[in-house]
Parts: C-alpha cells; structure tokens; sequence
C-alpha cells in the first residue's frame, strides 16, 4: 500500500488490518525505539492505596535490551501514522510502512498488567501525528487519562509533547504526566528547516516554554498550598540527533548548556544518528565525519566517503558518550561549556574522557590535597565524583584521609593518582607532566570502538580486490605520547 | 593469660545484637577490655587456641535494647548499615558491627561515626552494607512476577545477601491490592504479602516451590507480549551484548523471561 500522493496522505486512507496485540505491540515498539529517554527518575510518590503503583526518585531499570539501554519504560507510539515527513524518520508519511495505533483501553490493559508483574515502570507515551498536533494529543490525553482514573494507576508516566501544541492541552496532559518532553530534533535551526519541513524552532520552542512556565508556577502553589496538583513534577526533557547534520561538538553542548540555563530542562539526550531511511538530504551520515586528535595538536583526522559505516557508526557511539560526559560535567560538576570545549578546539578528543582532557590542559591546577582542598576544586580531580566527594568531606572532618580510605571510598585511583596528595604525599612518586600523565591515563582500558589504536590513528583493513584504496596520509595521522 | 572470648551467635541482626549486650555486660562486669572479645555467626569453622567459645542465646528484648542504643547515640543511618552489614555471607560481620559501636563510644562520633572512613572496622561494615544495598536495589528493579492459578504473583529470586525483608516496603507500597510472595531459592525463605495487609516472611519449611508454580494461561500470554516487546525495542544496528550483560549479570538473568 502506498500512502504517498503528493507529498500529502490523510490518515483516513489508510488500510487497516485486523492487528493482533502482539503485530501493534511490535509495530509501535519498533517505530518508539530511537527515542532516547527511558528514564523513571525524579519523582518520589508513595501510592495511596487505592491502585496501583508508586514512583521513587532514583527511578528503576527492570532490563536491558540487547544494545545495551535499559527498558524503564514501556515505550510505544500511540500511533504511528503521521502526517509529517522529517528526513531521518522511520514514521515519516513518505514511507512505506504499516500503520497501525494502539486504542486507550488496550494500552491501558497493556501497561497495568506490565507493571503488576514488575516489568516496567510505567509508560511512555509519544505518537505521530494526526490531523493535528492539538487534536493528536488530545488522544494521548484521553489515554493517559483513563490510565490514572479508571485504572488508578499512580506510577511513571512520560509523554512526548507535540511540537506546536496548544497551552490548554499542555496544560491538560501536564497535570496527570510526571514528566513532559519535547524533542528540539536538531542542535541548530539551520539542520531543522533541512530535515523537517513541517517543523519549526518556534513550534518547538514555545511547549517548552509553556511547560517551563507550568512548572515553575506549579511549584509556586505547592509552597501556599500543599494539595495542589503538581504539573510535571518530575521536570521536562529533551532530545537532540547528533551526526545527521556537521555541527561541532562545542556547538552541541552549548545547545545543551543554553537550555539547562534556559528552559530548566532536567535532562537533554543525545541521540546518535541511525540512517534508517537512507535520504540523501542526510549529508551526515555519508559524507564526512570529523574527528579531533588528542589534546596536544591541533590537527584532525578525516574520515572519508571510503570509511566503513560500521566504523562511521562507532564514532558516532563514542561521540554521543563524550556528549553525555560533557553533559553529566554541565550537571554535576560544575563545568562550564567553555571549559569542556572552545572556538578553537570544538571536537572532542577521542581518546580522553572531557574531564581528564580538562585536567591535563590545567595542570597548574594539580596536585590537590585531599585532606584541605574545597569541594569545587574536589570535584575537579578525575576519578572523583559527586558521591565520592561527600564522603571526603565528612570523613575528614573526624581523622585526616589517606589513599586506602580513599580506595574504599570508592574514589578511582588509578585515575586520580595523578592529581591528588593526600597529607602532603602522592601515591607513587609521578611527575606532574602532560605528556607522561597522558601516557599512563591512556594505559587503563577504556573501551575504543573497534579498529581505533590508542596512539588515536584509525588503521584500516586493506583489500586486494578494493580499485581505489583510501589510505589515510601519513601526514594527516595522529601520533600522539 | 587472657584468654580470646569467642561469642557464637545466629546468624541475623538480633543474634548480633544479643551478642553485643552480652559482652557488654560480660565487660562491665568483670572490667575487662574489649580487645579480646569477637563475634561469629553461624557455624563454628576452625576453633582457635587459648579461645572461650560462648553460645549466645538470641534474646529479643536485649537486641531491642542495643538497637535503642544504636539509633540514640549513632543514628538511624548507621543502624541502618548494621541491618544491610548484617545481611551479607561474610565472616567477620558482627565483629567489625561489634568493633564499629565500640569505636564510636570511644570517640564519642556519635552521628558522625558512619561517616568514619578512615577507621577499619567501619569502613568494612559500609563496605558490606554498599554491597547489600547494591543487591537489593537490583532485586527490587529486576525480579519478575507471574501469575499463577488462583491469581496470586509470584516471584523467584536468587540474591547473594539475604535481603529479601528489604524487599517487603517498596512491594508493600506498590501493590496494596495484590495478593504476591517472592521466594528466596538460596535460603528457602518467602515474603508474603496478602491484600490490604502487612508483608510476613515465613521460613519455607515443608512448602514445596514446584507446587506453587502453575502459572496461569493469562501469564505465558504477557510473558509472551514482553518478549516481543524487549526484543524489538533494541536498535540491531547498537548492538551490544557485552554492555548488555554488563549491567544485567548472569545470576540474574537466568531468573528472568525476557532472556
């Protein structure tokens, strides 16, 4: 069936099958999983004995998939018919897939008889888009709805919120939701405009904006009155696709910086760009890639067309983890984005984690005495973490510390031998030394995506029978240490 | 000579805790110090020399005293640790809990004494609660219920440390209205929470696990449907089956469905 005519199809002409549960669950899981977020944190709320379900803060993971993330959530569309066509999605009207969308009562069955058995921790709710953004969340709304009063369901519930909905629906769906998101798709307006014709930065923006101002206003009653409802009390998220279009490292966490300080997000996901339509509008995924050195020089390594996508796909792996570190640095570390990244160095570098690079750029700044310096400066030490330096900090109010307690602390030595004394002493005898610092921190084995050498240069399988062999030149491969 | 007193207790928190009250009094009486004195649980292993081994009959009301005592002078928090410490398989446990409170009158920390670090025998007692809150918090996220028959949940599962009392406020809280039981293999022991009340653990003597596991037809249904579920939620082209395991250990996943 094809439901292309003109680059518009209206949902009502749309063949529909008699699906089993399982043909939906499978279709609408599937065409859910490149959403990134699955997370069941930031909201603590015992039940109240009527139904079911509870929520703790931490959140809860209860599996893995088979890529590694966690399954939190059930994550399905509602629908996946859409009258959008984005480039880089598999739901987009353009293609060829078969629709199919879940009715409330099926997905309310669904989720309760999950969460009984301790499967999942509650639902996540995002849908293409029908007739419109209003009238498409007006469905979820009647879902999620019947999910918490009929079925009395008190666990975790995240919805997608559709770029361009209006503020009474947002309104509506924030106060039973714990958790709102809204995908900013692109770090830059330029990408978006590329990729998705039907979106725009300000029909994004402003249900952000909206769910931002609910919040903050909720939490304002809450301190007058208790029993006030909360809207969204477990804060908004967002998502961003990195690798579809070139912009640099620097720019994306500065994206990401701008609307933790912004819009008071809790949390942006980066999501590594899997070609799944093969468009050639997606410049990213064939074209180049660019890959920083190590700290030391300023050249760079470039990927051409010749590149394996397997190996195009592990640096975007890497590059998504380096994200998230930077990310988790912003949040927890007190990092500023100019000083994970600059102007002049916008990449990262492959081989050091952003906290470590960091480090071994500010030398000046090391050794720090365990048992004296203050906590910023604590948690600046690579190998130490927030979690490490409370427990610094009120061990050594009681007896000074020294590098056995540390260990059982949980702090990493093997990373932060380098950068700490502990009453006037280091571990072993080292050298403050970029070069010899370097060398030892690259000797603990992170894990590099496949065919990556530690001196950062890309080796590449030669075959016999390839006419045109790409071999990087040697002049443009790193050495390093 | 001073001979070592070796105090034998059962192995639980009031065994532990009855021990302690023992020697306390055992110290005060004969105004000794607490040097020689140590705590074992369970079986004795190989005897010592020059040692007095002194069966400790557990006593409820003295393991009430001594946690009284705990929460007052080192807080909630710490006893709190003692219980997670105390539900760890190793040996020396209730020495170094028993080391711990006698430290913590020594230096007078009182709430501070779980922050003590740097002191051995309270920085083997974090390290063993850590390990405990660490096995119950994946309990508590990875075991999985199934129907059975009569509509009662069931779930089987295999923790290194017997956490299993653990288990009982967070299920508590999030079925009130289900009937569920979760079942210790390693220890044979079960928690047991009927709707509207209060969780019980009951020893599992004479109970046969096999018989309660007619899992209704409803269950292999939604057993079924996760299945799906799980399998297509992965991106193939992530795949990652080291990270996958990683996070989810073998011992577990041999309890689990979706495996």
């Amino acid at each position: 069936m094809n439901i292309l005519t003109e680059g518009f199809c209206a949902p009502d002409t749309i063949i529909k099958d008699n699906l089993s549960i399982f043909d939906k669950l499978k279709i609408l899981t599937d065409a859910a999983k490149y959403d990134v977020a699955c997370t069941s944190s930031g909201v603590a709320r015992q039940g109240d004995g009527t139904g079911i379900g509870n929520s703790l803060a931490c959140g809860l993971c209860h599996s893995f998939a088979s890529d590694g993330r966690c399954i939190s959530l059930l994550k399905v569309l509602f629908t996946n018919e859409c009258i959008y066509d984005c480039k880089y999605c598999v739901n987009r009207c353009s293609n060829d897939v078969k629709r199919t969308s879940f009715t409330p009562e099926e997905l309310c069955e669904l989720t309760i008889e999950f969460y009984r058995r301790n499967l999942i921790e509650g639902l996540f709710l995002s849908s293409g888009i029908i007739n419109s953004p209003d009238y498409t969340m007006e469905l979820i709304y009647t879902a999620i709805n019947m999910l918490r009063t009929k079925y009395r369901f008190q666990g975790y519930i995240h919805v997608k919120a559709i770029p361009g909905t209006s503020e009474d629906i947002i309104h509506k769906v924030g106060l039973i939701a714990d958790r709102m998101s809204i995908n900013l798709e692109f770090p830059t307006g330029d990408g978006l405009k590329k990729l998705c014709p039907n979106k725009t930065r300000s029909t994004i923006l402003k249900p952000m904006r909206l769910i931002q101002n609910g919040i903050s206003a909720s939490k304002n009653e809450i301190v007058h009155y208790k029993s006030a409802p909360s809207f969204v009390p477990a804060g908004q998220s967002s998502q961003m696709i990195i690798g579809a279009t070139n912009e640099t490292d620097y720019q994306i966490v500065n994206v990401a910086a701008k609307l933790y300080e912004n819009f008071n997000l809790k949390r942006v996901f980066y999501s590594g760009f899997v070609n799944v339509n093969n468009d050639p509008a997606l410049p990213g995924a064939v074209d180049k890639y660019l890959v920083s050195d190590s700290c030391n020089s300023g050249s760079i390594n470039t990927l051409t067309n010749h590149t394996p996508e397997s190996d195009i796909r592990n640096l975007t792996l890497l590059r998504e983890h380096r994200l998230y570190q930077a990310d988790f640095l912003m949040r927890f570390y007190e990092f500023k984005a100019n000083e994970i990244l600059s102007e002049e160095k916008p990449y990262f570098n492959t081989m050091l984690d952003p906290k470590a690079n960091w480090a071994i750029n500010n030398l000046d700044m090391f050794p720090v005495e365990i048992n004296t310096a203050d906590k910023n400066t604590l948690l600046r030490v690579p190998g130490i973490g927030p979690r490490s330096v409370r427990k610094i900090l009120m061990a050594r109010r009681l007896a000074p510390i020294n590098f056995d307690s540390l260990k059982k602390m949980g702090v990493v030595l093997k990373r932060a031998l380098y950068f700490i004394t502990c009453n006037g002493k280091m571990m072993y005898p080292t050298k403050i030394d970029e070069e010899y610092i370097l060398k030892n921190l690259l000797n603990i084995n992170e894990r590099l995506p496949e065919g990556m050498c530690r001196d950062g240069s890309i080796y590449k399988q030669l075959s016999l029978f390839e006419t045109n062999p790409e071999i990087i030149p040697e002049s443009n491969r790193v050495i390093t240490a | 000579m001073n001979t070592n007193r070796i105090y034998v207790c059962s192995d639980n928190i009031e065994g532990i805790f009855t021990a302690i009250y023992d020697i306390y009094t055992h110290v005060s009486e004969h105004k000794t110090t607490h040097d020689s004195c140590k705590i074992i649980t369970g079986e004795i292993g190989n005897f010592e020399l020059f040692s007095e081994y002194i069966d400790v009959i557990t006593d409820k009301d003295k393991a009430l005293k001594v946690t009284r005592t705990v929460c007052e002078r080192f807080g909630f928090e710490a006893y709190e640790s003692f219980l997670y410490a105390a539900s760890c398989d190793a040996n020396n446990k209730a020495t170094a809990i028993y080391k711990s409170i006698v430290t913590g009158f020594k230096t007078k920390a009182g709430f501070r004494l779980i922050n003590m670090w740097t002191d051995a025998n309270v920085s083997y007692v974090l390290e063993l609660s850590r390990k405990a809150k660490n096995e119950f918090a994946s309990w508590r996220e990875f075991l999985q219920f199934h129907e059975l028959n009569n509509g009662v949940l069931f779930s089987r599962i295999g923790p290194t440390c017997d956490i299993i009392m653990f288990l009982a406020t967070h299920f508590e809280n999030r079925f009130p209205n289900e009937n569920f039981m979760i079942y210790d293999d390693i220890r044979d022991k079960y928690l047991v929470h009927e709707k509207g009340k209060k969780c019980v653990i009951v020893i599992g003597n004479g109970i046969d696990p096999a018989e309660e596991t007619a899992y209704s037809k409803n269950d292999s249904f939604y057993d079924e449907l996760f299945n799906v579920f799980t399998h297509t939620i992965a991106i193939k082209e992530r795949k990652n089956l080291k990270l996958q395991q990683n996070l989810m250990p073998l011992r577990i996943q041999k309890y689990k469905i979706e495996f």
